[in-house]
């Protein structure tokens, strides 16, 4: 008899309790709400609602736990019919909001059959939305804006994710929008959304191959070059964090063969970097100037 | 159009229009109605016709009659501040395999409650509709700005500037009420009066009213 999932939260409970007693809300003893409201939620499976929803039943019952109590204890009595002490009445307070809340419930009672009886017209553009009131589409404006905004954040994400997004995404020099119920438009926004939110995962999964070879070589050259430069300047632009482990290991490649020396200044410092001068005879020999590691070529994809 | 509204000889689409009878101011209502589809006020109506708002309402209510007296698939009715041409009611059934899916949702319990606050106590903050319906709201206000039902119409001059909802003319249109002074009135609040004597305030052994210590603790 007694759903859980028909009541709109706690106050709907106690309506359906005052009814069942048949009284009014301001008739209805505390004590017999708080007992009833008990009674109720041991019969539900509070347990399972998600946590707000629960705490919404648990903080109804310890108001109506307080303003039984407050009826139990003995105050020093006043004399009657003093109005500005009525209003600040725990317990009338309560009743009245319960008042208050019966009547918005009727009223979207009223609602109810108001919709019910006006589904019955329809009127042109009503299928495509097209006969929607003129604020409804300064309302579709500003969340296709929004949406625009949106979209661009995101295009903006991927791109510092090392990402390219197919095209700048221009806001159409035509403000009006197509003839579209904004629940459709909604549902593409989300659609739209999914898709943008997946795009990462894609290129996760399939890198762009960045060869170790290449990059090898490409530092190799910079470094000779300019005779030193810091790491942090190797791996400048690179945003993707594939391309700086491949520079990373193409530098270590250099390091292992004598190419290149690497040293800090202090712990966590800048990595500098510098040609290493050829010694005849030494390690695996020298290279002719300028030719790239022998090695390289081998190791790297 | 452009053209034709140039054509001197064109009664229904010549500016200036003296000289357009009833049934030709009629026909053109009629026409700028169903072109239309949403309601238009009869302001609005009076500038296509040029003439004065006065004498819009007496075509109108002709033009309702006529409509009636051919039995057409249409009728006029006032909505949300204008009249609109809409399907003869009776026909809905018919209609229904013309709309399919694409009718819109019904809106769920806590959805009304929500847009009966709102509609009831416009302009009205999330805070004071939680307030009377004693659970969270944003759900439900979320899915009634989304269908256009409730649109934020301001900020509260209070702490934090809250955001305040009222209804859209869309509402009025969707709940085929012509403003919101067309809303049922709202059932008069129970009072104390209205209960039956004594178990109110007596609910406690009857030893006298409420104390100052009450007050203090309310």
């Amino acid at each position: 008899m007694v759903d859980l999932e028909v009541f709109q939260g706690p106050m709907d409970v106690l309506l359906h309790l005052v009814r069942q007693e048949k009284v009014s809300v301001y008739d209805i003893p505390i004590a017999r709400l708080a007992e009833q409201f008990l009674a109720y939620l041991e019969r539900v499976p509070l347990e399972s609602f998600e946590l707000e929803r629960a705490a919404n039943f648990l903080v109804m019952a310890a108001t109506l736990m307080y303003l039984k109590a407050r009826e139990l204890v003995p105050r020093p009595s006043r004399p009657a019919g003093d109005g500005e002490d009525l209003e600040l009445d725990p317990a009338l307070a309560f009743r009245r909001r319960l008042a208050e809340y019966q009547r918005f419930k009727d009223a979207a009672g009223y609602l109810q059959d108001l919709w019910q009886e006006a589904r019955k017209y329809y009127w042109g553009g009503y299928l495509d939305g097209s006969g929607r009131l003129p604020d409804v589409w300064a309302r579709l404006k500003a969340l296709a804006a929004w949406a625009r905004n949106q979209v661009e954040n995101q295009a903006g994400e991927l791109e510092r994710q090392g990402m390219a997004v197919a095209g700048p995404v221009e806001p159409p020099a035509d403000e009006r929008l197509p003839a579209v119920p904004v629940t459709l438009l909604a549902e593409a926004w989300q659609r739209c959304l999914k898709r943008l939110s997946l795009r990462p995962q894609v290129v996760a999964l399939r890198p762009q191959p960045v060869s170790l070879r290449r990059r090898l070589l490409e530092i190799w050259r910079r470094i000779r070059r300019e005779g030193h430069v810091t790491f942090a300047q190797l791996v400048e632009g690179q945003h993707h964090r594939l391309q700086v482990v491949v520079t990373f290991l193409a530098l270590l490649e250099l390091i292992r063969m004598e190419r290149v020396w690497a040293w800090q200044e202090d712990s966590y410092g800048e990595l500098y970097l510098a040609a290493r001068p050829h010694k005849a005879g030494v390690g695996q020999g020298a290279p002719k100037r300028g030719t790239p590691p022998a090695e390289a070529g081998k190791r790297s994809e | 159009m452009g053209a034709q509204s140039c054509d001197p000889n064109d009664a229904a689409t010549g500016r200036g229009r003296p000289g357009l009878t009833p049934s030709q101011a009629k026909a053109v209502l009629e026409a700028a109605l169903f072109a239309a589809g949403g309601p238009l006020a009869e302001e609005h109506l009076a500038r296509i016709l040029h003439v004065d708002t006065e004498s819009v309402g007496p075509l109108l209510r002709s033009l309702a009659d006529d409509l009636q007296e051919r039995q057409s698939g249409l009728v006029l009715r006032r909505v949300a501040g204008g009249w609109q041409l809409v399907t003869r009611p009776e026909l809905a059934a018919y209609l229904a395999e013309l709309t399919g899916e694409r009718e819109p949702a019904p809106l769920s319990a806590a959805a009304l409650e929500t847009l009966a606050v709102v509609a009831y106590r416009q302009p009205v903050t999330r805070a004071e509709i939680e307030a009377i319906r004693g659970v969270r709201v944003e759900g439900s206000l979320n899915t009634l700005v989304e269908r256009g039902l409730v649109a934020e119409v301001g900020r509260k001059e209070a702490p934090g500037r809250p955001i305040l909802y009222g209804t859209t003319p869309e509402f009025l249109q969707m709940f085929g009420l012509f403003s919101l002074a067309d809303l049922p009135p709202l059932g008069d609040p129970p009072t104390l009066l209205d209960s039956q004597p004594g178990s109110a305030l007596h609910s406690r052994p009857a030893q006298g009213e409420n104390s100052n210590s009450s007050a203090g603790t309310g």
